[in-house]
């Protein structure tokens, strides 16, 4: 008989008082003796309560000898087990949209103020450590709470500054995309960076003055002292107030930031895109009738815009990924009242998506490795693919065909003005964008089951499913 | 919170004045650290004061050595 292995979370190797494991679609984590005493504290607590019943720290319960299915090396490896909630897709913060990392860094200044107010804190401070369950941010590292020692400083709060603060102030202050910064360094925009790209007029924006540019000269002159400051502060009565009274203050900077989203190419696609009325029902139909007939449970929603089209399909799955590389078409949809609980939107750019990186490679994983579709939207982003990233269009459908087994994918035709305006400036070296070309290449895949020709023939849509495609479950 | 502020730039010069510039490894946190009792504005002003009145005496040879397990016996 083959005992089932259990996965090893390889990003959760950090902190060595515990580690997570994936089995038979569950999610569990074994805690080093310590770890384990600091959460049977940490559940007596009425904050922690509070927060669990809220939603704000995921879904966790400790785990009996004998309700523990995990291999018996696995066990053995560790004094105790917690089982968690698992989250439907996990996504990292370089992919999302401000307000996202917003609202996890508010999250996370909550939890800091609760637990630092109730004799408890949090050892470090990451969003890799917050996940969107539905579009509300949720806690999952709950073994990052530990007793509060007196006198100790907040041992998060340059980490906070790095993963959170600083690329906020940067998208608010320089209205430049932070998404780059995090996913050039897995430990954020460092103390040092943050003050090079802060000038002297910034520092009058408010917190850049202290957060950043007193924080890099301290780092500065103290960064290699031998002095145990630790010790110092604690000996001259540093206490808890001290903290509550910097994470107040953070709290309401970090509500106040603001980032005034203007300049995007396309945000405004809705409500000018070149359909007449009749045609937009025509596709939108088209949409809706192919995802009732596959009932797929996860779509992805691939050059998504504003999200129309994801509402569409939100409404016959269960879970709609919805990507595209305009970061404010994504942030439009996080914040519409009316985007579903079932949407999960994110930045993401095709033609340069998120990587497999950090830690040998495997501490952070691309999208397909956290998400698996089971129908794929491709909806007018072709054109964008071949003529704007030069991708050629075989190799873009073979990756489609990598990445699902059923496909609806929009062609749009070299008559479209959009694709004239793509040309308009470019050599045309695309003799391989025609429809002929997308339809040889998706038959090499795929069966196409329907079509539909919308604007006068200018645009075709393609329901396409691989002969005996079974769907697949999402991991 | 004027107060609040001056309050602020007095620990800031106290803290300046405090340690020397001895390059040992690196404790990337140190920094952060004082920083925090900046940040406390009014509420961090004793913990400033003291943090410098130890050093102080230090300097002059009358500071007793500090072990951390006497300070909690």
């Amino acid at each position: 008989m083959i005992i089932p292995s259990a996965a090893v979370n390889t990003g959760s190797f950090r902190d060595r008082d515990g580690r997570v494991y994936h089995f038979q679609g569950r999610v569990f984590r074994g805690l080093s003796p310590s770890a384990l005493e600091n959460y049977r504290q940490l559940t007596q607590k009425p904050f922690y309560t509070k927060l669990a019943e809220s939603g704000k720290v995921i879904g966790t319960r400790e785990l009996s000898g004998e309700q523990n299915p995990l291999p018996e090396d696995v066990k053995a490896t560790w004094t105790g087990f917690l089982e968690h909630d698992p989250v439907p897709v996990i996504s990292y913060p370089y992919e999302w949209t401000f307000s996202m990392l917003k609202a996890a860094a508010l999250l996370q200044l909550h939890l800091v103020e609760r637990a630092v107010s109730n004799g408890f804190t949090l050892k470090d401070a990451t969003p890799y450590n917050i996940q969107f369950v539905g579009r509300e941010p949720v806690f999952i590292d709950i073994p990052s709470f530990e007793p509060l020692d007196e006198g100790e400083p907040w041992s998060g709060y340059r980490q906070f500054c790095e993963m959170f603060l600083f690329p906020l102030f940067i998208q608010a202050y320089k209205d430049c995309n932070f998404q780059p910064f995090m996913r050039a360094s897995i430990d954020g925009v460092n103390v040092q960076a943050a003050a090079s790209l802060f000038g002297f007029r910034d520092r009058f924006r408010k917190g850049v003055m202290s957060h950043v540019w007193l924080q890099s000269k301290l780092d500065r002159r103290y960064g290699g002292s031998s002095e145990n400051v630790r010790s110092s502060l604690k000996t001259a009565g540093f206490n808890r107030e001290l903290i509550l009274v910097n994470v107040r203050k953070l709290q309401k900077l970090v509500r106040k930031l603001e980032w005034a989203a203007t300049g995007s190419e396309w945000g405004d696609y809705t409500e000018f895109h070149n359909y007449s009325d009749e045609d937009h029902v025509r596709k939108e139909g088209f949409i809706r009738e192919s995802i009732i007939e596959q009932k797929p449970e996860m779509v992805w929603d691939i050059g998504c815009n504003t999200g129309q089209f994801s509402r569409i399909a939100a409404a016959e799955c269960e879970r709609v990924v919805s990507t595209d590389i305009d970061h404010v078409a994504v942030e439009r949809i996080f914040l519409n009242p009316e985007t579903p609980e079932n949407i999960l939107p994110l930045v993401q750019n095709v033609a340069d998506p998120s990587p497999n990186w950090g830690w040998r490679n495997r501490e952070r994983s691309d999208l397909q490795t956290r998400s698996s579709p089971d129908l794929v939207l491709c909806l007018a982003l072709i054109h964008h693919v071949v003529i704007t990233a030069n991708i050629p269009l075989a190799e873009f459908i073979d990756w489609l065909a990598g990445l699902t087994d059923k496909l609806v994918i929009e062609y749009v035709s070299r008559r479209d003005d959009k694709v004239q305006t793509l040309l308009r400036n470019k050599e045309d070296k695309y003799s391989d964008y025609s429809r002929e070309s997308l339809e040889t290449n998706l038959k090499r895949h795929f069966e196409i089951r329907n079509r539909r020709d919308v604007n006068n023939g200018d645009r075709s849509l393609y329901l396409c499913v691989k002969p005996g495609g079974q769907v697949r479950s999402a991991p | 919170m004027q107060r609040d502020f001056y309050m602020r730039v007095f620990i800031t010069v106290l803290l300046l004045l405090m340690f020397s510039d001895a390059v040992a490894y690196l404790d990337p946190g140190t920094g952060s650290m004082l920083l925090q009792v900046i940040l406390g504005g009014i509420a961090a002003v004793g913990v400033a004061i003291k943090l410098y009145w130890h050093k102080l005496r230090a300097a002059f040879g009358f500071a007793r050595k500090a072990d951390p397990e006497d300070e909690s016996a």
